[in-house]
């Protein structure tokens, strides 16, 4: 197993970046007395991340008992055990030993299509005017990167997909809003992401996709994993309403 | 057996011990809250730890035995009734079609657990029975309990069926923490001051009334998970968050799986069940331990929670056994119920002839043979325990 982990590794697209084969460049921390937090380094870096998804892989596919769950975010990958039958000390020691493997998928890339502005992006306009663009230019900016998801939470199926373009970073919005649509794409910080349910949010909203991101009667109930990578893509008012007719009939 | 709901109390729902495996794409464990009342439940059922409960919250339902079965309640006293009679959290019952079960408001704790034998089914969502109120999924379709619902179990347990225990619920105190690396500071204020449980509290996390002062809260920005980059992180289930408005938090198991906040402290493993049972507008003391207490607390609990399942011979001042076999045992003493010597406590039918059964003793009910159950002579029917 640690062979194919290893070789499946060397395969991933950023070769040799990964901290795998240096157990020394983890620091593991107790979160109270029932869960143990592997820390792979700091910052949004594509290198950590990858080394966060790689850990908790190993943990999940080689699944000690007595680990009940295991929850990658953008440094650390943070394990829940059960202390009646996994040991501290010997869970502690087993991660730090523990090589990374590769992802259980290869991170694939999502094409997004956004209808930006308007009533679909409510917050576009007053976004521009605060970072002193166009909105055509905000739209220009937000579509032309590829973005790493780092990290799946706050709602089921939420990336947290970075980096964002340095000319678009805002703080959150001073009052979060109640309910935010569905879909919605949305920036913050060096962060950007999608609403997959209607949810409450800060963020500012620049767009909203008919994809679906969470779908919980599907086998495979979220669209987005960390690992993967987003593509924004501009779509007009018709053609999103097109789309969204398209995946509610599919 | 099955259950029609009557009532559904304040907020019913149906619980396992959570949903695993999905946590990094975002959706909540969940489960019951009081891992520790849950399990009494079960294990007073004749379930192993997964059966799935109803978690009854503040007040409890009213609900109609459609179908025989055995039934395990723990975790909060809500004056629950057997048609009017008392019937005391920690203990079992064999119930009958047509009997009544009736739950009042909590007179200590906030949840109780009530367990079927062969656990309550449900729908499955992601491999769990928990109900996500949140996404409308699992449980009940995915809510809390209405009115005309009709709840079935999936089996008979056919565990050892256990008894009585005076621990249906782990023992109150104070809320003790283990302070994390960057915490120390904030875990003094947060161990100094007394604190109360607010109204807004629910399955998600516990939230404070007070909030702590503003050098802790300016703390709580610098300090949020990845030295305050915002940057969202696992949170652990127990962890004491304090946000930058000064807000504290103690996320439970419907939490979300990622959060940014500062967290100070965790709350030992061994006093989430306390957390479950802090009602709204309880006052709410925190204790710092070390490492070798939170794991003595630890032992502590399972000694109990093992310790009530077999009550001790001494305690039992009867055991009262079938005096013929080949029959089926029918109007039984449920447990919790008080009896007096020469009292009838139950019948063993077989066809058309009753063999009464009478309480060689004054006492309490501390456990009984299900009604209808099969019996050879020599079974235990019930045990008397001192009044």
């Amino acid at each position: 197993m640690d062979g194919d982990g290893a070789a499946s590794r060397a395969n991933r697209g950023d070769g040799g970046t990964s901290l795998g084969g240096r157990p020394g460049a983890r620091i593991i921390r107790d979160a109270g007395d029932g869960a143990l937090r592997v820390i792979l380094g700091e910052g949004l870096d594509v290198r950590v991340n990858e080394a966060v998804l790689g850990i908790a892989a190993a943990v999940r596919r080689q699944a000690p008992a007595g680990v009940l769950s295991v929850i990658s975010g953008y440094t650390s990958v943070l394990i829940e055990y059960d202390p009646a039958i996994i040991g501290r000390d010997p869970l502690f020691e087993w991660l730090a030993g523990l090589e990374p493997e590769a992802a259980e998928e290869k991170g694939r890339v999502v094409t997004v299509p956004v209808s930006y502005g308007g009533e679909h992006g409510p917050d576009l306009e007053d976004v521009a005017a605060r970072l002193g663009l166009a909105p055509d230019e905000v739209v220009a900016i937000h579509t032309h990167p590829v973005y790493r998801v780092y990290a799946t939470g706050f709602a089921p199926g939420f990336p947290f997909a970075a980096p964002l373009d340095d000319r678009l970073q805002l703080a959150r919005r001073d009052s979060p809003r109640e309910r935010v649509p569905a879909g919605s794409v949305a920036i913050a910080g060096r962060q950007t992401g999608i609403y997959p349910l209607p949810t409450p949010g800060g963020w500012h909203i620049l767009g909203r996709t008919p994809l679906p991101l969470f779908s919980p009667e599907a086998a495979e109930p979220v669209l987005i994993r960390p690992g993967d990578s987003l593509r924004f893509v501009a779509v007009s008012v018709s053609q999103y309403a097109d789309l969204a007719l398209g995946t509610d009939s599919g | 057996m099955r259950l029609q709901v009557v009532r559904p109390g304040l907020l019913t729902t149906l619980q396992d011990r959570g949903r695993r495996g999905y946590e990094s794409l975002g959706i909540s464990i969940g489960g019951v809250l009081d891992d520790y009342a849950a399990a009494v439940a079960n294990r007073l059922a004749g379930n192993g730890p997964d059966g799935a409960v109803l978690e009854m919250t503040l007040a409890g339902p009213e609900l109609e035995v459609v179908a025989d079965g055995l039934l395990g309640l723990a975790g909060a006293d809500m004056d629950a009734r057997l048609n009017g009679r008392p019937w005391s959290p920690g203990s079992a019952v064999g119930v009958r079609a047509g009997d009544r079960i009736t739950f009042s408001r909590a007179r200590t704790g906030l949840r109780a657990y009530l367990a079927a034998a062969g656990g309550f089914a449900g729908d499955r969502w992601l491999e769990s029975r928990s109900t996500d109120l949140l996404l409308g999924r699992g449980g009940i379709n995915g809510r809390p309990l209405a009115a005309g619902d009709m709840l079935e179990a999936e089996g008979d347990g056919g565990g050892p069926l256990y008894l009585a225990t005076r621990a249906a619920m782990a023992p109150s105190g104070p809320v003790r923490l283990l302070a994390s690396d960057e915490g120390e500071d904030a875990v003094r204020r947060l161990t100094m001051d007394l604190f109360h449980v607010s109204p807004r509290s629910d399955r998600v996390g516990l939230r404070l009334s007070e909030r702590i002062g503003a050098d802790l809260a300016r703390l709580a920005l610098e300090r949020g998970a990845a030295g305050g980059t915002g940057l969202s992180e696992g949170m652990a289930m127990g962890s004491v968050e304090v946000t930058p408005a000064g807000e504290v938090i103690v996320l439970l198991k419907a939490r979300g799986t990622v959060g940014g906040y500062f967290v100070p402290a965790h709350v030992i493993r061994a006093d989430w069940p306390r957390l479950a049972q802090l009602r709204p507008g309880e006052a709410v003391r925190m204790e710092l331990v070390s490492r070798d207490g939170a794991a003595a607390a630890a032992r502590e609990l399972a000694a109990l929670a093992n310790a009530r399942m077999a009550i001790s011979p001494g305690r039992v001042a009867a055991s009262i056994t079938a005096p013929a076999g080949g029959g089926v045992v029918d109007d039984i003493r449920i447990g919790g119920a008080a009896v007096r010597a020469g009292e009838s406590v139950a019948v063993v039918r077989q066809g058309e002839e009753r063999v009464v059964v009478f309480s060689p003793r004054d006492g309490t009910a501390a456990w009984c043979c299900p009604a209808q159950r099969p019996v050879s002579e020599g079974d235990p029917l019930l045990w008397i325990a001192d009044p």
